[in-house]
């Protein structure tokens, strides 16, 4: 096989192990290996530039990068992060969502789609609002006035949401990558 | 705040130092951090130099990196505090890296013949040293020519010692990507140098 058709890369992977195949039969990958090891070499031997200034933190700086109260708060839920936030973001989701399907999930009778007598029925819905309620004046909009159970459900998805929010901005806000 | 020494085991003086002076900066002792920076400068300074070839960059994303440590003291969860700096600097130095891309490309400006640092220890026989200097630069200009990626991965790899599975962790990409950045890297390297090789040899 001629040298053009074998692996470059296999042998760029070799560098620092062990010689690969085409290597000992094949001059020019011996000379291709050589001279990465050699410059693999030369950069580990390298000397590195010399800093052009000392990095001590002044006083000044440090009062400047003291985080302040509510980073400190924020980092330390970023940092908790399978601890304590984790499951307390799901669990709050996790009963949000039920609530929300359990509120605005329909209810029939008992047996109402098993019940043969029944199909083709209008099925019932729950509802909380009495009909003897239903005056002009006195109707308010379903949807402005949630009832508690779909507010509670709403608060809890809401804050799991924002618990899982500040977990991933909290690192950026005042924990280290 | 936890006792960060009853959470490792500080067999090693050089990290049980360096646990003390961690400790102390928590509590809020600043010449405990310097006392940290001026142990670590030059070696984070040689690290960042290698990934950002231009010596003033790389001195300000090394001043971002202490920054940032004393910024995130609360963070550190005990192991080895050399460690902990370094990849606060390796960050700090691919933020530099993408700060550049956003900007006009500029190459990396050559680094002037008297900024080269001998390590301690190294040979004092003049013709030797100037070898050494000479492939110091010829591999400082080559490595600025390869991309940000590829130097990175090379630099933290062939340099720093960190293994394929750490290095992808460290640069958010996959396993392949940090092989294949090596590999590319170390072939484009081997074409940037072809005509200098007789400096490597022997």
């Amino acid at each position: 096989m001629s040298h053009s058709r074998h692996d470059r890369f296999a042998i760029a992977d070799a560098v620092g192990g062990a010689v690969p195949a085409p290597v000992a039969s094949c001059p020019s990958c011996g000379a291709l290996f050589a001279d990465m090891q050699a410059i693999r070499a030369a950069i580990r031997g390298a000397w590195a530039p010399a800093r052009p200034r000392a990095f001590p933190l002044t006083p000044a700086d440090a009062a400047r990068l003291r985080p302040a109260r509510w980073r400190r708060l924020l980092g330390a839920i970023g940092t908790q992060r399978d601890g304590i936030t984790r499951p307390i973001a799901l669990a709050c989701t996790g009963l949000g969502l039920a609530g929300l399907v359990l509120t605005t999930m329909p209810v029939g009778p008992a047996g109402a789609t098993s019940d043969a007598t029944g199909e083709g029925q209008p099925r019932v819905f729950i509802t909380r609002e009495p009909a003897y309620a239903d005056t002009r004046a006195e109707r308010v909009p379903e949807a402005a006035v949630p009832d508690p159970l779909t507010g509670f459900s709403l608060g809890l998805l809401a804050g799991g949401g924002a618990v899982f929010a500040v977990r991933r901005i909290a690192p950026r806000l005042g924990g280290v990558r | 705040m936890e006792d960060l020494r009853s959470t490792t085991v500080p067999d090693d003086p050089v990290q049980r130092r360096d646990l003390i002076l961690i400790e102390r900066a928590r509590s809020g002792d600043l010449d405990a951090f310097n006392d940290l920076v001026m142990l670590y400068q030059d070696s984070l300074f040689a690290l960042v130099v290698r990934m950002v070839p231009d010596r003033d960059q790389a001195a300000d994303a090394v001043q971002e990196a202490f920054f940032s440590a004393y910024r995130n003291l609360g963070s550190f969860r005990g192991g080895s505090v050399k460690s902990w700096l370094n990849r606060i600097c390796v960050n700090a130095a691919m933020d530099t890296q993408r700060a550049r891309k956003r900007r006009p490309v500029q190459p990396y400006p050559e680094l002037e013949d008297e900024s080269w640092q001998p390590k301690a220890g190294d040979e004092v026989d003049p013709e030797r040293i100037a070898v050494h200097a000479e492939r110091s630069r010829a591999i400082a200009a080559a490595l600025a020519r390869i991309t940000d990626d590829q130097r990175t991965a090379i630099v933290l790899y062939d340099v720093e010692g960190y293994d394929y599975g750490e290095i992808a962790d460290m640069t958010g990409v996959s396993l392949g990507t940090v092989k294949s950045r090596i590999h590319r890297g170390r072939l484009s390297l081997r074409d940037l140098l072809a005509d200098r090789m007789e400096l490597f040899r022997g």
